[in-house]
């Protein structure tokens, strides 16, 4: 049985957006009461045109979280930031970039240098790239291109910072 | 006997060199030598400057990332060969070579080369022993 519910958990009627749930009537072994799937969406009770009358669901418009799918991998900002505060000397001043080359999903982690990381030489520079590159497919399980930044130059924001910008047109 | 070398990150940006360059003029801060490594993503610019510790601190302030390295300042005779002769007692002691620039002014009729090694006390003792004349940050004023 699907549903729609709202933040504050409450089922909304038909036609509003919010956290499509589900909960199984008849499974034995693991029922799922409300199972938050985190994607938004609406339903409609309306008439379908070929003429069944089951509950239908609109496009999925977008996640209640922050949650990416990278190359079919979920992947969270959060774990993106632990994986950089995990680098010595890396503050967790990024943005992630992703796209679509060729049909690929891309994810491109902007990060500002800080002054301790700076160096005279391209080696160390690269090295610190490939640092944060490395933790990054441990944590977050996909493989990032890294690009280093000017500090100060990515947005600040009072409040939640925007992290991801998706260019990707789905 | 080190020479004070400015390093700065520069974004691969139009117009990134040409605010580096304009804040250390506006300033007054003369450039006496400089080299730009560059790959797809970014630069360093690479500097030599009188008053390090002042452009340090005007860059820094500025929102740049900086760094102070200790590089060797080489006095060679300006002709054929006189480089590679260097280079060979440094590769001799096996002392790597981060990167190499020539300074715009020179000393005389001798050329003089900014390098840096990935062992500087090393290197300088190599240098000195050999007999070739490196200049300290206090010569640079006369050049």
């Amino acid at each position: 049985m699907p549903e729609i519910i709202g933040p504050d958990d409450k089922g909304l009627p038909y036609g509003s957006q919010g956290d499509l749930t589900f909960t199984t009537l008849s499974k034995h072994g693991m029922p799922l009461l409300r199972y938050r799937t985190h994607d938004l969406c609406t339903l409609t009770d309306e008439l379908c045109a070929c003429g069944r009358t089951h509950v239908r669901m609109g496009r999925i418009m977008g996640r209640t979280d922050d949650m990416l799918i990278i190359r079919g991998v979920n992947v969270f900002p959060s774990q993106i930031e632990h994986a950089l505060l995990q680098v010595a000397g890396v503050e967790p001043q990024y943005q992630i970039m992703v796209d679509r080359e060729n049909l690929l999903d891309t994810m491109e982690i902007h990060v500002e240098l800080s002054p301790e990381n700076m160096s005279d030489t391209v080696r160390e520079l690269e090295a610190l790239e490939r640092r944060i590159a490395n933790s990054v497919a441990a944590h977050a399980l996909v493989s990032a291109k890294i690009k280093l930044c000017q500090p100060g130059s990515l947005p600040r924001s009072e409040g939640k910072a925007k992290r991801v910008i998706d260019n990707r047109k789905l | 006997m080190f020479v004070k070398q400015i390093s700065v990150f520069l974004e691969n940006r139009a117009g990134s060199l040409a605010g580096v360059t304009r804040l250390l003029g506006k300033n007054s801060f003369d450039l006496m030598s400089l080299s730009i490594a560059d790959t797809t993503d970014f630069g360093i610019l690479r500097g030599i400057v009188a008053d390090v510790k002042g452009a340090q601190a005007l860059l820094t302030e500025a929102g740049y990332s900086v760094k102070v390295s200790d590089v060797l300042c080489v006095s060679v005779p300006d002709h054929p060969g006189a480089l590679a002769g260097v280079l060979s007692i440094l590769s001799d002691h096996g002392i790597g070579m981060e990167y190499l620039y020539s300074f715009f002014r020179s000393h005389g009729d001798h050329a003089l080369i900014i390098i840096r090694v990935d062992k500087p006390e090393e290197g300088m003792k190599a240098l000195a022993q050999a007999g070739i004349r490196m200049l300290s940050q206090e010569d640079l004023q006369s050049v």
